[in-house]
């Protein structure tokens, strides 16, 4: 059984950005008819456009990786908490800053909500008080599940 | 919602794009042009600039800013083992 990882939306840090810009044009990917419209009508250069689409790839992509690292840190903490209890699905939503996490325990799942913030000050500078947060909200969403 | 690191898409008001052009920024013919947020701050956004001395982090002020439009959001699903 896997779990599953979603994610929507997301950054990009700088020097991606910078990368994506100094690009060569043939390197750019090839943009759909639908793709080619859209920049015609907004008066994109069919380049630009062709970068912003490789950005945003590099931003979900930046998300997804993000979302596995923190199910492997939830996986056997949630474990810990229930006998059985399995993580089934993290999905990151980068504009509402948000992950929602599923977790089956008994043939039932629960869905409890993270910040976005916590999980980066975890794991971009270590964060002990992040980590006791978030031991704390999995304390609380373990306590009143339904 | 936090904008640093952010591409976004920005109308601009008139005094907005002379001052950009002042500070030397090839504005694009869009008619959203987007820009790369490096940071915000209480005076505005910063976003990241190449001018042919090189890379530049150029302020635009609050006051110049029409609206701000993320750029579409693309969405991903994968699995991993449990």
């Amino acid at each position: 059984m896997s779990i599953e990882i979603s994610a929507r939306g997301g950054r990009i840090s700088a020097a991606q950005w910078d990368a994506i810009q100094a690009l060569p044009k043939e390197e750019l990917p090839s943009l759909t008819p639908e793709q080619k419209q859209v920049a015609q009508e907004m008066r994109v250069r069919e380049e630009d456009y062709a970068r912003s689409s490789l950005a945003s790839k590099r931003e979900v992509e930046n998300s997804l990786e993000k979302a596995v690292r923190f199910a492997r840190f939830l996986k056997e903490r949630i474990k810990q908490r229930a006998g059985g209890a399995t993580l089934r699905r993290v999905s990151l939503d980068d504009p509402s800053g948000r992950f929602e996490v599923d977790v089956q325990v008994d043939g039932r799942t629960f869905q409890f909500r993270v910040m976005e913030k916590i999980v980066d000050d975890l794991f971009e500078s270590g964060s002990e008080l992040a980590e006791s947060r978030l031991n704390r909200i999995l304390d609380l969403a373990f306590e009143t599940r339904p | 919602m936090r904008l640093a690191t952010r591409r976004v898409e920005v109308v601009l008001s008139e005094e907005g794009q002379t001052a950009l052009r002042l500070a030397g920024v090839d504005l694009p013919e869009a008619l959203l042009p987007m820009f790369f947020v490096d940071e915000t701050d209480e005076l505005g956004l910063w976003i990241r600039a190449t001018r042919n001395d090189g890379l530049h982090s150029i302020l635009i002020r609050w006051e110049y800013v029409l609206s701000l439009d993320l750029v579409p959001l693309e969405a991903k699903k994968i699995g991993v083992a449990s």
